[in-house]
C-alpha cells in the first residue's frame, strides 16, 4: 500500500491552517461566522469602504464643499474643473461637485427609503400571513400578482400626474411596486420554515402567533431579506436615476444623481464638449451601485450556510 | 398539462378586468382631461363653456365612467381598439406603426442577452476560480451597476461621434427602409440594451450552473462515463437553465412596452414613447390598449415560464 496520496490545493490549505492553529497564531476573535465570512470577502470589504465613503461625503456634504446645490451663478456657466469648482459648473453655473454630494443624499435616501418601506410591508405580510395561511393568504397573494402584473410606468406617470412630482411620491410608488417581490420571497421562506419541528413545538407550548412569527421565524429568514433589501436599494437608485434622467422623476429643482445627468439628455453638444457635466456624476452613481452589489453578494454568501468559509 | 394551461388562461380574465379597470380609474383621477391637450390654450380660453361641452359630448366624455369603461371593453371584445382622441387615427393603426420598431429592437436585445449571457455564464461556471471566470464575473458586476442610459451615452459618444462607425439615433433614413439599409441603425441600441441585460443572465446562469454541477444527477452522469461536455450540456445546463428561463420570461413584457430609456436615448420610434406621450395627454384609448397588451403579455409570459420550467426540469410538476 502506498502512503503517497496526492495532496490537492485544498489539502495543502488545510495543512497550513492546521499548522497555524497548532502554533496558536490563528486568532478567531470575531465570534460571528457570518461576520468573519464577510471580512474574508475582499470585494465585500471594498464595497463597504466605497459605500461608507460616498455616504459620508453625502451626509456631511457642507464639510466638503462651500457651494450649495441650487445656487445659480450666471457669471460662471459651464466652467471647466478648476481650484474653486472641483468638477466645474453646469449650464446654470451650479457647482457640479456640490450637486453630486447633495444629490447623493436624495438618491441614497430614495433608494434606502423605498427598499426599507417595501421590506416592511412585504416581510411583515409574508411572515404573518404566510404563517397563518387560509383565505387571507390567498387574497394577499392575488393582490401581489395584480401589483406585479401592473405596468410600472403607468403607475408612475399616473400617480405623478395626480399628485405632482415629488420625492415622497416617487418613494411611495417604488414601495407600491416593490413590496410584492419582497412578500413572495419571505412567504416562500416561511412556508418551509413553518413546517419544521421547532415551530410545531412552539405552537404546542401555546406560544402566541405574533411571537412565533417575529421572534422565532423572522431571525431564521433574515439572511435573504437583508440581501434583498441591499439589492433592491441598488435597483431603486438605478430606477430613480433613469426616471429623472428622462425628466419623469423627482422635480427638476431637487438635485439627485439622475437629475444632474438630465442636463445632457438629448444634448450631444454638451456630452461632447463638457465632459464634467456627466462623467463624474455617472462614475459616482456607478461606483455606488457597484459597492452596494458587492455588499449584497457578500451578505448572500455569508448568510448561506451551504457555502463553506 | 393541457388542463393546467386552460385553467391558467381562464384565471387571467379576472386579473385583466381588475387591472384595466384600475388603469381606467387612474386616468379618470388625473387632473384635467384630453380637451386641455386637444385644443390650443388660447383657443380654449376663447371658447364658451357650452362649446367646450359640445366637444366633450362629441368625444363621449360626458358619459358616466362605468359606461365608458364597459363600452371600451365591449370594443376590445369585438376587436376594436378605438381611436386616438388627438387625431382620430385608429389605435390599431398607431400600434401597427410603432410595434415593429419595438419588436425589432427588443427581440434583437433578448437574443443577444440570452445567447451571450448563457454562453458566458456557463464558461464562467465551468472555469470557476480561473482567470476567465474572474474577468467575466467582474465585467458582469460592472454591467449590472452601470445605468443603461449612461452606457448608451458612452456608446453614442465612442461609436457614433468619435469613431463615426454607427449613426447616433433614429431607425432609418427616409426612403432607405430595407432591412440591410437600416441594420446599422439597429446595431447600437440593440447591443446597448442587449449587453446591459446580458450581465443579469450571465450571473444567473453561472450561479445555477454551479449549483447543478454539484448535484447528484450530474455526478451520476459523470460516473456513467459520459464525456465532460455531454455532462455539462445535457445534464447540467438543462436543469440549470430553469432560473435563466424565469429571468428571460420576466423580460418578455418589454416586447410590447419597449425600453423607454433606450428608445428615448436613440430616438427609436417605438411603443414606449407613444405610450408615455399618450399618458401625458390623457389619450385614454391608446393608454388602455397598450396597457391591456402589457398586462396580457406579463401574464402570458409567467404562464410560459411555468410551462417551460416543467418541460426543462423533470423534477417540477405543474399543479
Amino acid at each position: 500500500m502506498s502512503n503517497t496520496i496526492r495532496k490537492t490545493a485544498l489539502d495543502r490549505k488545510m495543512d497550513r491552517l492546521l499548522a497555524l492553529e497548532e502554533q496558536g497564531q490563528l486568532k478567531t476573535n470575531l465570534k460571528s461566522r457570518a461576520f468573519r465570512k464577510i471580512l474574508a470577502n475582499k470585494l465585500a470589504v471594498l464595497g463597504v469602504v466605497l459605500f461608507t465613503i460616498i455616504v459620508l461625503l453625502s451626509v456631511a456634504a457642507p464639510l466638503f464643499t462651500k457651494f450649495s446645490s441650487t445656487q445659480l451663478d450666471l457669471r460662471s456657466m459651464l466652467t471647466a474643473p478648476n481650484e474653486t469648482h472641483l468638477f466645474g459648473t453646469d449650464q446654470l453655473g451650479r457647482d457640479i461637485w456640490a450637486r453630486m454630494l447633495y444629490g447623493g443624499r436624495i438618491s441614497i435616501l430614495v433608494g434606502f427609503g423605498s427598499a426599507i418601506g417595501a421590506a416592511l410591508i412585504g416581510v411583515t405580510l409574508g411572515i404573518y400571513v404566510g404563517y397563518k395561511g387560509g383565505w387571507l393568504d390567498s387574497i394577499i397573494l392575488k393582490f401581489s400578482e395584480i401589483f406585479m402584473a401592473f405596468p410600472q410606468i403607468i403607475i408612475i406617470l399616473i400617480v405623478m400626474a395626480i399628485t405632482k412630482a415629488s420625492l415622497t411620491n416617487i418613494v411611495v410608488i417604488f414601495i407600491l411596486t416593490g413590496w410584492p417581490s419582497m412578500y413572495r420571497m419571505t412567504r416562500s421562506q416561511i412556508l418551509s420554515i413553518k413546517e419544521q419541528d421547532y415551530i410545531q413545538a412552539l405552537r404546542a407550548f401555546g406560544i402566541g402567533d405574533l411571537k412565533i412569527c417575529f421572534k422565532h421565524m423572522l431571525p431564521n429568514a433574515i439572511g435573504p431579506i437583508f440581501v434583498n433589501i441591499t439589492l433592491s436599494t441598488a435597483m431603486f437608485i438605478l430606477q430613480e436615476s433613469a426616471l429623472s434622467y428622462l425628466g419623469l422623476g423627482v422635480p427638476p429643482e431637487v438635485a439627485t444623481w439622475g437629475n444632474i445627468l438630465n442636463i445632457v439628455n438629448g444634448r450631444f453638444d454638451y456630452i461632447q464638449q463638457y465632459w464634467w457635466l456627466w462623467v463624474p456624476t455617472g462614475a459616482m452613481l456607478t461606483i455606488f451601485i457597484l459597492a452596494i452589489n458587492f455588499i449584497g453578494d457578500g451578505l448572500r454568501d455569508a448568510s448561506d450556510p451551504t457555502q463553506l468559509g | 398539462m393541457f388542463n393546467y394551461i386552460v385553467r391558467k388562461l381562464l384565471g387571467m380574465i379576472p386579473m385583466l378586468l381588475v387591472i384595466t379597470f384600475l388603469i381606467f380609474v387612474g386616468i379618470e383621477m388625473m387632473p384635467g382631461d384630453v380637451i386641455d391637450f386637444l385644443i390650443p390654450m388660447d383657443e380654449l380660453a376663447r371658447m364658451t363653456p357650452d362649446e367646450v361641452n359640445q366637444v366633450r359630448e362629441a368625444l363621449g366624455l360626458n358619459q358616466p365612467m362605468l359606461f365608458r369603461y364597459f363600452s371600451w371593453l365591449w370594443g376590445i371584445v369585438r376587436g376594436d381598439l378605438g381611436y386616438s382622441m388627438q387625431n382620430s387615427v385608429a389605435v390599431s393603426k398607431l400600434l401597427l406603426d410603432r410595434l415593429p420598431a419595438t419588436l425589432e429592437l427588443s427581440i434583437a436585445a433578448l437574443l443577444i442577452s440570452t445567447f451571450l449571457g448563457s454562453f458566458l455564464g456557463v464558461i464562467s461556471a465551468i472555469r470557476k476560480g480561473k482567470i476567465a471566470d474572474n474577468v467575466l464575473s467582474m465585467a458582469g458586476m460592472i454591467g449590472v451597476a452601470i445605468p443603461q442610459f449612461l452606457f448608451g451615452l458612452v456608446c453614442i459618444l465612442v461609436f457614433g461621434i468619435y469613431l463615426k462607425w454607427l449613426p447616433v439615433g433614429g431607425r432609418f433614413l427616409p426612403g432607405k427602409e430595407a432591412f440591410f439599409e437600416r441594420l446599422e441603425y439597429l446595431i447600437m441600441p440593440a447591443m446597448v440594451l442587449g449587453i446591459s441585460m446580458t450581465a443579469g443572465v450571465m450571473r444567473y446562469s453561472r450561479a445555477s450552473m454551479l449549483d447543478s454541477m454539484n448535484r447528484d444527477y450530474v455526478k451520476t452522469a459523470r460516473s456513467k462515463g459520459l464525456s465532460e461536455w455531454k455532462v455539462n450540456l445535457f445534464h447540467g445546463l438543462r436543469v440549470a437553465y430553469t432560473p435563466v428561463m424565469v429571468l428571460i420570461g420576466f423580460r418578455l413584457p418589454m416586447l410590447i412596452g419597449g425600453s423607454l430609456v433606450i428608445e428615448q436615448i436613440f430616438q427609436w420610434p417605438g411603443v414606449g414613447i407613444l405610450f408615455t406621450d399618450a399618458i401625458r395627454s390623457q389619450n385614454t384609448p391608446i393608454i388602455m390598449s397598450v396597457g391591456l397588451f402589457m398586462v396580457l403579455i406579463v401574464l402570458v409570459s409567467s404562464l410560459l415560464v411555468d410551462v417551460l420550467t416543467a418541460v426543462l426540469d423533470p423534477r417540477v410538476k405543474l399543479s
